[in-house]
């Protein structure tokens, strides 16, 4: 039989566990921007000293472990770019005939994962680089091998990335070629059996063949155009006559990846830039105009020539008229009379 | 296993160390979705030394620190640590044995359920749900109790722990 003291300090367990579970179901059922900020103001005070050793650590190891794999990738990338200028001269002449605007310059800033035990880690990563490093919001995040997501929110020192397997995540892309548009989204819709992405609203009459690759289209003015998503693996889902959904193995995976980069540069500003769509209108317009001035001077020049005519034909008639019979009618000479 | 006063400044330097290597030295070692959770390690010495309110407890903190740095679903964390806290001490005064293999499947148990409601409670996918509960799960549910039963090895004399093989 439990004693009075034990009796006591039962209750009082159940007591904490139940306001424990409580308190934390509160914070579960809370919006997410609530719950984010709460995170956000205790990473930036009592577990900064924990973010601070963890970055080291994660500097330490990139510097030290991955030194052969980074080097090794610095020299492929320093061998392709030898043949960069060549290439980069030959596009600005393309797209010089083409009459499009140059390409985006894109700003990037590097950073350490900072990788959590949690098993929610994959979905929303924690980055070491934080407001004073020029992150921001809704900025695009890379992996060396393609899209990894987009910065969530951001607080002095660190940010939080959400990936894409996140549920809220989509991206607008378009497959290499540009013959079919649609959306990215991470599978898990219906009968998803495997982690991955999902390429959606593409029409039922487009067919891809598997190991197409799917790019960001540019669209909406998050993410830049050309960055790899994934590659096609089949038909995940049709909707009969109406949509059909492909599976997608994703570029880049958030669980392995060690470092990113964010593009730091102001999106509109740099996307305005790669749709030149003003100066088409406009070139189109300044054309229009030189074609109707062209066209109005033609015009005065067969009114003036009809004029002219006219003008000819009445002075022969009057010389005509005023001629003796039999005389031959004289031909008109000097500048013709301009018309009124 | 309970803390007296003479070893709670032990319990202290060992939850201590096992920050530095979750902080320091699993990101420099074993940077895997896989690596032992040492946070999760000292939640588990902690609560089997303690009551299951204080083992509630000190779950709440743990999970608010983990969801804080892990912020896809703030909440969920916290609920399952919570949860784990208190059964391994509930767990701990019931089978009451001093055995390496019942302590090696209470860190494997912890870590498994832990993820296992962190996962449904953050809304995971199926697909993701099951990869993770069958794949993920249970590998850093077993190399957890790897490093947990180390540790305790390493921590016996100090927090006056047996453990029979």
């Amino acid at each position: 039989m439990l004693s009075a003291a034990d009796r006591s300090h039962s209750r009082r367990d159940t007591a904490a566990l139940l306001v424990c579970a409580a308190l934390s179901f509160v914070v579960l059922l809370t919006p997410e921007a609530l719950g984010r900020a709460i995170a956000s103001s205790l990473r930036n005070t009592v577990l900064a000293p924990l973010t601070a050793l963890q970055s080291r650590a994660a500097e330490g190891r990139t510097s030290r472990v991955r030194f052969a794999a980074v080097t090794a990738q610095r020299d492929s990338a320093a061998l392709a770019a030898q043949a960069m200028p060549v290439l980069e001269a030959e596009n600005v002449r393309l797209r010089r005939l083409l009459g499009l605007g140059p390409r985006i310059a894109l700003a990037h800033r590097t950073a350490e994962v900072l990788h959590q035990s949690q098993a929610t880690d994959g979905r929303m990563l924690l980055l070491d680089i934080g407001e004073q490093d020029g992150a921001a919001p809704f900025q695009p995040v890379l992996a060396p091998e393609g899209l990894l997501g987009v910065v969530a929110e951001v607080s002095t020192g660190t940010a939080t990335v959400m990936t894409w397997s996140h549920p809220d995540f989509r991206v607008s892309a378009y497959t290499a070629g540009g013959q079919v548009f649609g959306v990215v989204a991470p599978a898990g819709g219906g009968a998803a059996v495997e982690a991955g992405l999902e390429f959606r609203a593409a029409s039922y009459r487009d067919t891809l063949a598997l190991g197409t690759t799917v790019l960001s289209s540019g669209l909406g003015g998050v993410y830049p155009k050309g960055i790899p998503i994934g590659t096609v693996t089949g038909v995940a889902r049709e909707q009969e006559g109406w949509e059909r959904v492909y599976a997608l193995r994703p570029a880049a995976n958030p669980s392995a990846v060690a470092h990113v980069m964010v593009l730091t540069g102001a999106p509109a500003a740099a996307l305005d830039a790669a749709f030149p769509s003003d100066s088409i209108l406009a070139a189109v317009a300044a054309d229009s105009a030189r074609r109707a001035a062209a066209a109005d001077s033609a015009l005065r020049v067969r009114i003036a020539d009809s004029v002219k005519a006219a003008l000819r034909d009445s002075l022969q008639r009057a010389a005509a008229a005023s001629a003796p019979a039999g005389a031959p009618a004289p031909a008109p000479s000097g500048p013709p009379v301009a018309a009124p | 296993m309970s803390f007296g006063r003479g070893n709670r400044i032990g319990i202290a330097i060992v939850l201590l160390a096992l920050l530095l290597l979750e902080f320091y030295v699993r990101p420099r070692v074993w940077n895997s979705r896989t690596s032992p959770d040492f946070l999760m390690i000292g939640l588990l010495i902690f609560a089997m030394g303690s009551r299951p309110g204080a083992g509630a407890i000190a779950g709440f903190i743990v999970g608010l620190v983990t969801d804080s740095l892990t912020p896809a679903r703030v909440g969920a964390g916290m609920l399952a640590h919570t949860i784990v806290g208190y059964l391994a001490s509930w767990a701990r005064a019931v089978f009451f044995a001093e055995n390496v293999l019942v302590h090696a499947g209470m860190f494997f148990g912890g870590v498994w359920l832990r993820n296992l409601i962190v996962l449904a409670a953050s809304g995971t996918a199926r697909g993701s749900l099951v990869h993770e509960a069958l794949v993920i799960a249970p590998l850093q549910a077993a190399s957890t109790a790897v490093a947990g039963v180390i540790v305790l090895y390493i921590v016996q004399e100090w927090l006056a722990i047996r453990l029979d093989v």
